[in-house]
């Protein structure tokens, strides 16, 4: 299977619905591409991509990486009410969906690093002087 | 007073998580006898999802206020029409073919909570 080349919105939406599915987020907040789920996640990764239509964005990669940041920051805002509760008789461990997008939106965010211009992050090596405390003093 | 607005949400994943099967037997007058006295007899409703939990040395109150042990504490979707006269026919258990159905009678009040309805049953043993 070759990779793809390029995306349109309906492709693209099809590709966010899968990673969506793929993990049970899309079945558990009930996310579809027919209902718009995806609509503003599209958006943000075009935002940050900086293109006006999908058809434009022609970084396979890029595109990808920033639209799965999107999608795990949407899974997060959506997931701010599933909490642990206990009712009539029966728990339900609902935060561990919310430590589920976490571990997700943490590897999507360093997916996207490289393709996040504004950031622009660099490494400087210093140099580290080491004293001992016990050594001979250098008067 | 504003309901929460995730109960619905709850009351949702309540039902989702309801992995036995069963209907109520709704208790009704079906006729009367040649002395002009009711007949009641149990007429099973639609078959719902619920969660059957086997109780062990669980008691529950009945209507006359005595302690008995219960073999089942069933939850029912929220809304279930179920009242404290009637039974309920567990018809199956996590999907398993094999399994018989169970008639029980409910003890005590049904307990119609936030996102779920609670009965407690026992089964029925006697010949009615």
């Amino acid at each position: 299977m070759a990779a793809p080349t390029s995306y349109d919105e309906a492709g693209f939406k099809a590709y966010l619905h899968g990673r969506a599915a793929r993990s049970g987020v899309a079945d558990a907040f009930g996310w579809s591409i027919e209902a718009g789920s995806y609509d503003d996640v599209v958006v943000e990764a075009l935002l940050a991509y900086g293109a006006a239509e999908v058809s434009e964005a022609t970084d396979v990669a890029k595109l990808r990486a920033l639209g799965g940041l999107a999608l795990w920051q949407a899974a997060r805002e959506a997931a701010v009410l599933e909490v642990d509760y206990s009712a009539d008789g029966t728990s339900f461990s609902r935060e561990a969906i919310f430590a589920h997008i976490e571990a997700l939106l943490a590897q999507a965010r360093l997916d996207a690093l490289p393709y996040q211009a504004a950031l622009d992050y660099s490494v400087d090596i210093l140099s580290v002087a080491h004293r001992d405390p016990y050594g001979a003093l250098d008067l | 007073m504003k309901p929460l607005p995730i109960l619905d949400r709850h009351q949702q994943q309540a039902a989702d998580v309801m992995y036995d099967h069963g209907r109520v037997l709704v208790r009704q007058l079906v006729e009367t006898d040649t002395h002009n006295r009711p007949v009641y007899d149990y007429l099973a409703s639609e078959e719902t999802p619920c969660g059957v939990r086997t109780a062990v040395n669980h008691e529950a109150t009945d209507a006359e206020g005595n302690v008995v042990l219960v073999d089942y504490v069933i939850r029912l979707p929220h809304g279930t029409d179920v009242a404290d006269g009637d039974r309920f026919r567990i018809t199956n258990r996590h999907g398993w073919p094999a399994y018989a159905p169970v008639d029980c009678e409910l003890v005590g009040a049904v307990q119609r909570g936030p996102t779920a309805v609670t009965i407690t049953a026992r089964e029925v043993t006697h010949g009615d």
